[in-house]
């Protein structure tokens, strides 16, 4: 940020000195492109300031809980305080490098069947949004119980959980037809969370680890489906402030102990974004693309910007990247697992996704489906989407494509060989919690 | 010391009456839905995140000194349980950033670039922008709702503004061509 921007910013607030202020109100009559950014900051101001007229509030869901009516004692905030938040965060998280105990074990890999009504060729997966409404003394709201599957012909096949999601991180397989996510059996959905793998196509559950503390990431599937990968943190992944402690882990599908391969103190969770045999990726903000060559145990860390996202392309083998708005430019990367970049661009976008078994990206602007090229840089575009639709995912083999629509409704998109084809929507409302995906 | 959503605090041990959480809803709850809406995107979001947080205060063990701190209290736990979402949304895989948002609450044009201009910023920035900006607290207030100086409040709520006027502009450019 340029000094004289941020003098311009906090210009709103009366936050400058007299010196500032006239130093600014000299430079502004000077400088056309200050004044148009304080035009801009203005007219934003104004903006923000209106408010959005909103329809009724809904009442409040949650009871108070059991014993804590009006009158109770009650403890009291007064300050807060740097030097509590140390000792209060070493006590709160004990994980040790050489100890996987608090990762979990796979223990006695516990296997149950869901109750699958129907079997089709999926199509169209989501996980169900089924609040707990009135089930205890505290309603929680946002708690999968379930995942539903939608196929081509409009069936739904419910496949009950057994617990509820610790969270709506998924891990997709979609090439084996198989996901894999955290669950909790406890009501109020605390530790211990384990972690379960569901077959779409038998409907069995297994459990593959136990995680008796700590904040768990969304399963990363290796690209052969036989390990995941994930992250586990003392804090929740999206505190402002690091961790004390974070891990890294992999589990074996098939049973075998947790092994943790990286364990970090004070710093910001490092998330997998690839696994294969030879290599697990992470990625940890603000920005550090890190490989563990697992053959000889050694991290490699590259710099990156600060994304919001990152996404492998099993296939290719790619990372494809976006980056935050205020990064400059906007745009994307796309590099392979050893961090060598194959294209930048500074293309503005609404939504991206890596294209499955082409050297594209898909992107939507402004209504319109486009693809650029990241080899060849060339662009073209795909048709319509409907107003205001979102893309969500591309199946393995690059035909379909969700798009959402509204809060809840989803259409599947076929691509032509020239544009995408609408080819109707899904018939059910989803929650926009869950994202769906497309797995035929 | 026990922990308060994502913050630390200290806690002085004394008698208070808990509130009347019916009271306290009705009361705060358009503001803080309101607030939420933007930040979010979507309406049903913002109600969950409304009703999580409420969970989160009537859970908590301890409680602003000050009755009147409730509200405050109630927003700084309303945007640390947005945060959180806001950042699970764009973690692991690309999700949209572009928030869908409910017709009854922002129509198109000029509101809906807002509503992306919003969803482009880091979630940290809207947050505290749409405090200060929308809801008018004091950067004073916002940095113990957020657990920083309030000198870095202020550096942050200047940054925020900024992100937001580029990247607005940004969308509305686009939005011509």
């Amino acid at each position: 940020v340029r000094h004289v921007d941020e003098l311009l910013a906090r210009e709103l607030d009366r936050d400058l000195s007299v010196s500032e202020r006239a130093w600014l109100d000299a430079h502004i009559g000077d400088c056309e492109r200050c004044a148009r950014l304080r035009h801009q900051l203005l007219a934003s101001d104004a903006r923000l300031r209106e408010r959005p007229s909103l329809a009724d509030v809904p009442p409040l869901r949650v009871t108070t809980p059991a014993g804590r009516g009006a009158g109770q004692r009650l403890l009291l905030v007064t300050t807060l305080a740097l030097v509590v938040l140390v000792v209060a965060a070493a006590s709160a998280f004990s994980l040790r490098a050489d100890d996987t105990s608090n990762v979990g074990a796979p223990g006695s890999s516990a296997s149950a069947t869901a109750s699958v009504a129907a079997h089709a060729t999926p199509e169209l997966v989501a996980l169900d949004h089924n609040q707990e409404a009135g089930s205890g003394p505290i309603v929680i709201s946002a708690a999968a119980r379930a995942v539903v599957l939608y196929d081509a012909q409009g069936r739904v096949t419910r496949y009950d959980l057994g617990g509820v999601t610790f969270s709506d991180l998924v891990g997709w397989d979609t090439a084996r037809g198989q996901l894999a996510l955290w669950r909790t059996r406890a009501a109020e959905r605390v530790a211990p969370y384990e972690l379960i793998v569901l077959s779409l196509t038998s409907g069995e559950i297994r459990t593959i680890t136990t995680l008796t503390s700590g904040h768990p990431s969304a399963p990363l599937w290796s690209a052969d489906g036989s390990e995941i990968a994930y992250a586990v943190s003392s804090s929740p992944f999206a505190g402002p402030t690091p961790p004390q402690r974070s891990q890294v882990a992999i589990v074996s599908v098939s049973g075998g102990t947790a092994a943790v391969v990286r364990d970090q103190k004070d710093q910001f969770a490092s998330v997998p974004v690839a696994l294969t045999g030879a290599l697990l990726a992470t990625y940890r903000l603000p920005g550090s693309y890190e490989t563990l060559t697992r053959s000889t145990g050694k991290w490699q860390s590259a710099p990156t910007d600060a994304f919001r996202a990152v996404t492998w392309d099993r296939d290719q083998a790619l990372l494809g990247a976006e980056q935050a708005f205020e990064a400059s430019p906007h745009g994307w990367r796309v590099w392979d697992l050893a961090a060598s970049p194959l294209a930048s661009f500074a293309e503005t976008f609404d939504q991206a996704l890596l294209w499955p078994g082409r050297s594209e990206v898909l992107y939507s602007l402004n209504g319109s489906l486009r693809a650029l090229d990241f080899r060849t840089r060339a662009k073209r575009e795909l048709g319509a989407i409907p107003s205001g639709a979102r893309l969500v995912s591309l199946d393995p083999s690059g035909r379909w494509l969700l798009v959402g629509v509204g809060p809840s409704s989803y259409r599947l998109l076929e691509y032509t060989g020239s544009a995408f084809a609408d080819r109707g929507g899904t018939g059910v409302e989803l929650s926009p919690t869950m994202e769906p995906l497309v797995l035929r | 010391m026990l922990l308060l959503g994502d913050q630390l605090v200290t806690v002085h041990e004394r008698v208070v009456t808990a509130p009347n959480w019916e009271a306290v809803y009705a009361e705060c709850a358009p503001a803080l839905v309101r607030y939420l809406v933007r930040l979010l995107g979507d309406r049903e979001s913002a109600d969950d995140v409304l009703q999580d947080s409420f969970v989160k205060a009537m859970r908590a063990r301890v409680l602003p000194a000050d009755p009147t701190g409730v509200r405050a209290w109630l927003f700084r736990i309303a945007a640390n349980t947005a945060i959180d979402v806001l950042r699970r949304r764009s973690r692991g895989r690309f999700l949209p950033r572009a928030r869908q948002v409910g017709p009854t609450i922002e129509a198109s044009g000029e509101r809906d670039h807002l509503a992306r201009a919003l969803a482009a910023i880091a979630p940290e920035h809207a947050a505290v922008l749409l405090l200060r900006v929308q809801e008018g607290y004091s950067c004073s207030e916002i940095a113990q709702m957020r657990g920083i100086s309030e000198r870095a409040a202020k550096a942050r709520i200047a940054r925020a503004r900024l992100n937001f006027a580029v990247a607005y502009d940004r969308i509305e450019r686009g939005a011509r061509t």
